[in-house]
């Protein structure tokens, strides 16, 4: 009964496809360069897996209705999607066997007659299309094949062409398949990835059905097919002895991974992402700044509040210059749609910094705001110089603004505590310093894993700024002696809450337990209007491996060296914590010196929002 | 000063030098070698009265205290020596019937409480009798103290399970081998998950985690940045220390007093684990740290090889004070009892006249 709601289902989708097809080549000339670029490459994808459907139904072939089961297996396979944890483990093998897919090849070669009536078929539909090239463009082309230009290209008609394709199709898409494809369903391209690893997916199975039934002996499945599949897994057995290296640390990187499924603290269940290292190669069709920018986020190679927000603006300005709007649409409708997917890149690298989200914000708002008749460089140029304009004001007038308010603060022979690096701290103390009005010291305090302190005292230390360095645990060997804390945010939330990096709430709370006055640093821009009373509900897991490394001797410590093969150890590394407003004296905005709980109201007052 | 002291003997010495050396780590195996050693002394030394002997015992204890002013459990366990010295001699020297009008009056601990210090001034001992018998009741005693010794971190475990209940959330800042121990002797039916912080710079907070991981307990290791942050979710702290102080405080490893402070803030009950012998008759003051802190080698917190190391201070603080309000409970090898109670436990355990050793 099953199998035929499948196969009905399958018949659905396939006429669904057509029709979709039809659509495509309707819509080509209306649709924008991008568009259709996009369309065309799904196209030439259908037609890869019409090839290879094609190859299987070859095993097949006294079967009655010959494309039902490999579409059974299509359908098998996408229901299989979603769930992730189920699929992790057979992902593993998956993974291990796709260079095997190319196995497939020999059945093509015997079954020209279907394949060439499908080629046929695809022939007419390209016929349409731009001229083809030969073999060795496509190739080429192959290699880069998700880069959209050259699409029209590849729709050859040949047999060795589609052959070729699906070697470059599997090589492709077991890089696909490491990177953990980083794409939203509605983006146009995990549909172009989509499509891919379920072929693949439902090649692999029916390898391993025919496998299996050559073990078995069943009696459904012709002989010769399984004789074939014999050949095909003596292949794959050879390719695996040959390709043990390679697989080897492939798989042990992927056991890895699924082993660290287990280091999970149970509170934190929700904030655990999967991890984005994404390949450039894969996701050419963002805006290189962003690429590059989604690199640094990924890598912490851009870290701070200050230094996101200034990173995201300056390639958003990029992104708008090189923009285009597509033919037929409408100008800041197109721009918003191309950052929303850029936005939603940056966002699987490393979730939005509430600065940056503040600043998207704003870009939209002004995008919004750009629908007059002018030429679209007009536009550009009038976008490109707000967010200029917002760059300037936000963070640099504001941090400078800030600066005077704390200088007014600090009294000579102050001893000021300050608690990891933040680029507004460090500003504002070495320009108190730099005025020569007032003779101060500073301790910095600092924390593992990733000593941002150190980067703060080298520059503090550079200007001649007394300084006294300890870690976190040792605050309250220190504290006495203290008369002032300084300390940055990440972002204030709308109940007055800081959030900052993990500790400053600690710090706050010794720093009140001695009576010292806590100043909290950060500009209207950071001021958010979500709403939050502990560190567990919204966070950011940072890498735990950054906690196993002692970063002093850059060797591992010793208990934890192999922490991934002890299922109950988990290291967990946080990002933020949250600090009541009741361990905060005053907040230092560009506006004016607040408690903590006026936040609601700057952000009723704020202009932008 | 001290190679003059006759009583600074060679073996005394060289158990200075390993504590000192670091080849006796730990409270434990401190205490067991200082036991050892009144051991050997009482055999060894010449002494024929009980007062001879309190001397010797007293100017040992005022030679480690000198040497090591921050290992408190030295001169616990010379106050805990001294202590027996005197009821050995007090035994032997009271009339019969006496002993047992004292064995009556035990029972009535308040009464005790109230006439003791009266009765003992009346009638205070000069301990300069002679009695035969004095050093094989010492040795007895002694082997008696090394034995609850041996037995108090056990003792400790037993109670486990009438502190952690099921599904619970432990947060442990570093590594106490009393806490290792009586987490790892919570019956195995109540899961509970441990939250360790890891203590910069030594971080033996990752020893408690492994050993407790492969006991199949769970445990997270979090930085101590991050102690504030997950507080609020914890059910409880246990910490170990150092030693506890006369008015209730502890001087525990660096960073106890933020654990301490932030359950405080967010009412979480603080449990120290307390073998008896860390209770110290002294009296530390909170805010001037460095009287009773160890402040330890700066390399493991800014590297001496790079370059801003030579502009800037840096503290390795190895302690924490923290102020007896905010702990909630003591569990010793005999009970539980709260920081207010620490006063009468001292009293019983050593001599009122033994509480400073310098003077």
């Amino acid at each position: 009964m099953e199998e035929i709601e499948i196969s009905k289902k399958a018949a659905k989708r396939r006429r669904q496809r057509a029709k979709r097809k039809d659509k495509i080549r309707d819509s080509k000339p209306i649709f924008g360069e991008m568009e259709s670029q996009q369309e065309k490459s799904k196209e030439q994808i259908l037609a890869e897996r019409k090839a290879k459907k094609a190859a299987k139904k070859q095993g097949n072939k006294k079967e009655e209705t010959p494309i039902v089961p490999p579409l059974a297996a299509a359908v098998s396979a996408h229901s299989l999607l979603p769930t992730k944890t189920e699929n992790q483990s057979t992902s593993v093998n998956v993974d291990k066997e796709i260079k095997d897919v190319q196995s497939e090849k020999p059945k093509e070669a015997e079954k020209k007659s279907r394949e060439e009536v499908l080629a046929e078929r695809e022939t007419k539909k390209l016929a349409k299309q731009a001229g083809k090239k030969k073999n060795v463009e496509v190739a080429k082309d192959d290699e880069n094949k998700q880069q959209s230009k050259p699409k029209e290209v590849e729709k050859t008609n040949s047999d060795t062409d589609l052959a070729q394709k699906m070697e470059k199709l599997h090589i492709t898409n077991k890089e696909n398949e490491k990177e953990n494809k980083p794409q939203t369903p509605d983006d146009k391209n995990p549909e172009k990835g989509k499509p891919m690893t379920k072929a693949e997916r439902r090649a692999l199975q029916e390898a391993q059905r025919a496998a299996k039934a050559k073990l078995m002996a069943e009696k459904n499945k012709p002989t010769t097919s399984s004789t074939g599949s014999s050949t095909e897994k003596k292949i794959m057995i050879d390719k695996k002895e040959t390709k043990t290296k390679e697989t080897s640390h492939k798989t042990a990187s992927i056991i890895s991974q699924k082993s660290s499924s287990l280091h999970k603290v149970r509170l934190f269940k929700h904030l655990y992402t999967e991890k984005c290292n994404f390949n450039i190669k894969v996701n050419s069709s963002f805006h290189p700044a962003i690429l590059k920018l989604g690199a640094q986020y990924a890598n912490n190679a851009v870290v701070g509040c200050n230094s996101r927000c200034y990173a995201f603006l300056r390639a958003m300005q990029i992104l708008i210059k090189d923009f285009t709007t597509p033919s037929e649409k409408v100008f800041y409708r197109a721009l918003e749609s191309e950052i929303q997917k850029s936005v939603e890149f940056l966002h699987k690298c490393r979730p939005l910094a509430v600065s940056v989200s503040n600043a998207l914000k704003y870009i939209k708002l002004i995008i919004s705001q750009e629908n007059s008749s002018d030429s679209d460089d007009e536009k550009k140029g009038r976008i490109i110089d707000k967010i200029e304009t917002y760059a300037h004001e936000q963070i640099e007038t504001a941090a400078r603004s800030i600066s005077l308010k704390v200088r007014e603060k600090i009294s000579d022979d102050d001893v000021i505590l300050t608690f990891g690096y933040s680029s507004l701290i460090k500003r504002t103390l070495v320009e108190s310093w730099k005025s020569g009005e007032k003779k101060f010291s500073i301790i910095v305090v600092d924390s593992r894993p990733d000593f941002e302190g150190r980067e703060m005292l080298d520059s503090l230390a550079k200007e001649g700024i007394c300084c006294t360095y300890v870690f976190i645990n040792a605050t309250s060997f220190v504290m006495p002696k203290v008369t002032k804390v300084l300390l940055g945010a990440h972002a204030l939330l709308a109940n007055g809450y800081v959030m900052s990096r993990v500790g400053t709430a600690q710090i706050s709370m010794i720093a009140s337990f001695y009576n010292v006055p806590v100043l909290v640093c950060c500009e209207t821009h950071k001021f958010s209007e979500r709403v939050q009373t502990d560190s567990f509900v919204y966070n950011e897991i940072g890498d735990p491996n950054a906690l196993v490394v002692n970063k002093n001797s850059m060797k591992p410590y010793e208990h934890l060296k192999d922490w991934e093969s002890i299922p109950h150890l988990t290291p967990l590394n946080l990002r933020y914590d949250i600090t009541p407003p009741e361990l905060v004296t005053a907040v230092v905005t560009e506006i004016a010196l607040l408690p903590c709980t006026s936040v609601q109201v700057i952000l009723r007052v704020k202009p932008s929002e | 000063m001290v190679e003059s002291n006759v009583y600074f003997t060679a073996s005394l010495a060289s158990l200075i030098h390993d504590i000192k050396v670091g080849k006796i780590v730990g409270s434990y195996s401190i205490s067991q070698a200082m036991l050892n050693h009144f051991l050997s002394t009482l055999n060894e030394s010449q002494w024929s009265t009980a007062d001879e002997l309190m001397t010797i015992v007293r100017e040992t204890g005022r030679i480690c205290e000198n040497a090591l002013p921050t290992e408190a459990i030295l001169g616990n366990i010379v106050r805990r020596m001294l202590k027996i010295i005197r009821e050995e001699y007090d035994e032997l020297n009271m009339p019969q019937e006496q002993i047992k009008q004292t064995d009556d009056s035990q029972a009535a601990s308040l009464q005790k409480l109230v006439t003791q210090n009266s009765e003992k001034s009346v009638e205070k001992s000069d301990y300069k009798a002679l009695y035969t018998d004095l050093r094989e009741n010492l040795i007895t005693h002694l082997t008696e103290i090394e034995n609850e010794l041996h037995l108090s971190h056990d003792n400790l475990a037993q109670q486990a399970s009438q502190h952690v209940h099921s599904a619970e959330l432990i947060l442990t800042l570093g590594y106490s081998k009393s806490v290792e121990k009586f987490l790892k002797s919570v019956p195995k039916e109540r899961k509970f998950e441990v939250v360790i912080a890891e203590c910069a710079p030594a971080c033996r907070g990752h020893l408690l985690a492994t050993s407790l991981a492969s006991s199949k307990i769970d445990s997270t290791i979090i930085p101590d940045s991050a102690i504030y942050g997950y507080m609020n979710r914890v059910n409880k702290v246990i910490l170990g220390t150092h030693s506890v102080l006369a008015n209730g405080g502890l001087r525990a490893a660096s960073g106890a007093f933020t654990v301490a402070l932030a359950a405080k803030h967010f009412s979480v009950p603080v449990i120290v684990l307390v073998p008896m012998f860390k209770m110290s008759p002294v009296f530390l003051f909170n805010y001037e740290q460095e009287a009773f802190n160890l402040v330890g080698s700066t390399q493991s917190v800014l590297p001496y090889n790079t370059p801003v190391s030579q502009q800037v201070k840096a503290y390795s603080p190895a302690f924490d004070y923290v102020p007896p309000k905010l702990i909630t409970l003591f569990i010793s090898s005999a009970g539980g009892f709260t920081p207010d109670y620490v006063y009468r436990l001292l009293a019983e355990m050593y001599h009122p006249d033994d509480y400073n050793l310098t003077k």
